[in-house]
């Protein structure tokens, strides 16, 4: 991901009301390339919609939505050619194989002739179905579907893919599967956006995170941003023999520690970053004569966030 | 080039679909078959005879018998024969009664309806002719200028040839006397067009219901294809489909049973403008109704009963001023009035220009509101 290259994707302050219910409230974010970005929210948050006006599959009553420096709109053609569009639904024809829903959706993103061939084997390779390209997709299980749903909207190779939640339903080992080609897709430059109702796929793949809620962002960044802004920090529980009180008295005099509690056999250290700072404080601790016996380091996680600032949690 | 795209897999997904694939093309033409069979070119209604006793009842029997356009069946009993036409074994029945008194009560059995009536005026009128001839042998007999009555019936025979007779020809204020000789076969055959174009059109609505649950229309909207060229492309899928089903109908009928659809410009003109009537009503069924099954229902009923107003289920000329009135607020009426101009009158496009542009009306107009319903469902939630 490269941070100085312009966004691939910007939103702002885009708004969608049905009658009285406004769906999305003044959402702005952006995506730059290579980078993925997870949109949380509990359901009926807006998440959805959102994807909708970037998908240019409806229009905004207001803000406007950029994706490679094109205006999307309902109509717009050339910001359209840059999205692979994943809906949460399995989006296909059942009583198509495998070869006719690609290549279906391969000629309404302008594909044709050799390279809609071509990108159609990769996509089938891509995705693990060659063998069953001639297939119709009813004959499919839950697992295949999904993949060949992600390989249509990257069956044109697209500057920006959205995916809705594309791992709903589906086994450990696709699930796997499905994530490691969104990190390897986003490395290859490609910018993801990422809804999720499992956290722990958010805190693997993201980047960045925005979570949604009554059609508003309601906080933005990196997980650990987002942990932060909570004051959520790091405990560190360490298991000592020896001189305890000397230990802990120089483990309080760390700048990353913020505080220290004593117990028989052990201490525990509320720290701001405890990966990043766990050798020093080893060290420190080791100097005073004290014998580390164990160390747990404790993270406040993603849900914990989510449940503070939507009163939710994720799946509800 | 993606419109043909959208419409080419609907066509697919229609093909690839075996119910779909019999109720398009295998059952209209079994039911032309059938209708053809019992109606068309070539039919003789089955008489049942229940034959009295005595020489004048044998005597007509035997000349019922040798009538052109029946095909005479014996008949044991008057109840017998009943049941018969009840069963539909014979469409209709003629019971001769004993000879005896002056007056030979002979009874027709038909069932109801306009072709158990015409063949009831039919055989009325051979009875009376035959009833006649009869009485003429009689009179020969009883006069004694002929010994018996088979050699009366001779003379008779002989006589009747020498004079001449009168004939009746049946003429309605709406024909012309230059109408094309029609059996029911032909009109008939367009009733099963119109009826089942229309109707599997209907029932095929639900195909769309089911691409919007799938969220495959939607999925189309976030490719660089307009709504407009997504609905242009349902639309031309769902006329195809309609086409093809259409064209199978009249040229399967026409090679198989030797219907005549008139005209090829205009009975395809009558055609393609059906079709198009018949996408945009499917399209306006799968827009508005949000359950697949509920639609194949709906879409069932709502084309048997158009097609029952429309007269293409029952003749419309049995429809009261009124009910033709109402019947013309259906395409079906407009299609079937082209079709009676250009296969009885052996009209052109000049002779059907009303019903054309009626047709045409009702295929704008149905598919604006099914094209408004289907972006509705497009392009909200």
């Amino acid at each position: 991901m490269d941070p100085s290259a312009p966004p691939l994707l910007n939103c702002s302050r885009i708004r969608k009301t049905y009658g009285d219910l406004v769906a999305v409230d003044d959402v702005s974010f952006h995506i730059s390339p290579g980078e993925t970005y997870g949109l949380l929210g509990p359901n009926g948050a807006g998440k959805t919609t959102v994807i909708s006006m970037i998908a240019g599959i409806l229009d905004a009553d207001s803000g406007k939505v950029w994706v490679a420096g094109e205006p999307m709109h309902p109509r717009a053609t050339k910001a359209k050619t840059a999205v692979g569009y994943v809906p949460q639904d399995i989006a296909l024809y059942p009583d198509l194989t495998a070869c006719e829903n690609l290549m279906f959706f391969g000629r309404l993103v302008g594909l044709a002739g050799s390279t809609l061939k071509k990108r159609t084997k990769e996509v089938l390779r891509l995705t693990g179905l060659s063998d069953r390209a001639d297939d119709r997709t009813s004959t499919f299980s839950g697992g295949m579907k999904r993949r060949l749903n992600i390989g249509i909207g990257l069956i044109h190779q697209p500057r920006l893919l959205i995916l809705d939640e594309p791992t709903v339903g589906v086994d450990p080992q696709s699930r796997n599967a499905i994530l490691e080609s969104v990190d390897t897709m986003a490395d290859e430059g490609m910018a993801v956006l990422y809804t999720t109702h499992y956290m722990e796929e958010a805190e693997r793949l993201c980047d960045r995170i925005g979570i949604i809620d009554d059609g508003k962002i309601v906080a933005e960044g990196t997980q650990r941003e987002l942990i932060e802004k909570l004051g959520g920090h790091d405990k560190l529980h360490i298991g000592i023999t020896g001189y305890g009180l000397p230990a802990a008295n120089a483990a309080a005099m760390l700048d990353c520690v913020i505080r220290v509690s004593l117990g028989d056999t052990a201490m525990e250290l509320i720290v701001r970053d405890a990966r990043s700072s766990l050798a020093e404080i080893v060290n420190t601790i080791v100097e005073t004569g004290a014998e580390i016996t164990g160390i747990e380091i404790e993270e406040p996680n993603l849900e914990a966030v989510f449940l503070h600032l939507t009163g939710k949690a994720l799946r509800d | 080039m993606k419109v043909l795209t959208i419409a080419g897999v609907t066509l697919r997904r229609m093909v690839r679909d075996p119910l779909s694939l019999f109720f398009v093309f295998v059952f209209p033409l079994l039911l032309v078959l059938v209708i053809g069979a019992t109606f068309g070119e070539g039919f003789q209604p089955r008489i049942g005879i229940v034959e009295g006793n005595g020489p004048t009842a044998d005597a007509l029997a035997a000349r019922l018998r040798t009538l052109d356009g029946f095909t005479p069946r014996t008949v044991g009993s008057a109840s017998e024969a009943a049941d018969g036409v009840s069963r539909g074994a014979y469409e209709a029945a003629i019971v001769i009664p004993d000879d005896g008194g002056s007056m030979l009560a002979v009874q027709v059995v038909v069932r109801q309806g306009s072709s158990a009536r015409q063949i009831r005026t039919v055989i009325e009128g051979a009875v009376a002719a035959e009833a006649a001839v009869l009485r003429a042998a009689d009179v020969l007999v009883a006069e004694g200028l002929r010994p018996n009555l088979r050699e009366a019936l001779e003379t008779v025979d002989q006589v009747e040839q020498l004079v001449p007779g009168f004939s009746v020809v049946e003429r309605s204020v709406d024909d012309s006397p230059n109408d094309r000789p029609i059996g029911t076969f032909d009109l008939g055959a367009a009733q099963q067009l119109v009826l089942f174009t229309f109707l599997t059109s209907l029932s095929g609505g639900a195909a769309l219901i089911q691409a919007r649950q799938w969220g495959v229309s939607r999925r189309m909207l976030a490719t660089p294809t307009s709504a407009r060229t997504v609905i242009a492309g349902e639309a031309l899928g769902r006329f195809g489909v309609a086409i093809v089903q259409a064209l199978t109908i009249a040229t399967g009928s026409s090679l198989l049973f030797g219907v005549y659809w008139g005209p090829l410009l205009p009975a395809t003109m009558i055609i393609a403008l059906f079709a198009a009537v018949s996408a945009g009503a499917s399209m306006l069924l799968g827009s508005l109704v949000d359950n697949d099954q509920q639609a194949g229902s709906l879409g069932v009923f709502l084309g048997l009963a158009a097609a029952a107003l429309g007269g293409a289920m029952v003749p419309p000329e049995i429809f009261s001023p009124t009910m033709r009135n109402i019947s013309h607020l259906l395409p079906h009426a407009w299609a079937l009035d082209a079709f009676t101009e250009i296969v009885r009158r052996g009209g052109g496009v000049d002779d059907i220009l009303i019903e054309l542009g009626m047709l045409s009306l009702f295929a704008v107009v149905i598919l604006v509101a099914a094209a408004t319903a289907f972006r509705k469902t497009l392009t909200t939630s």
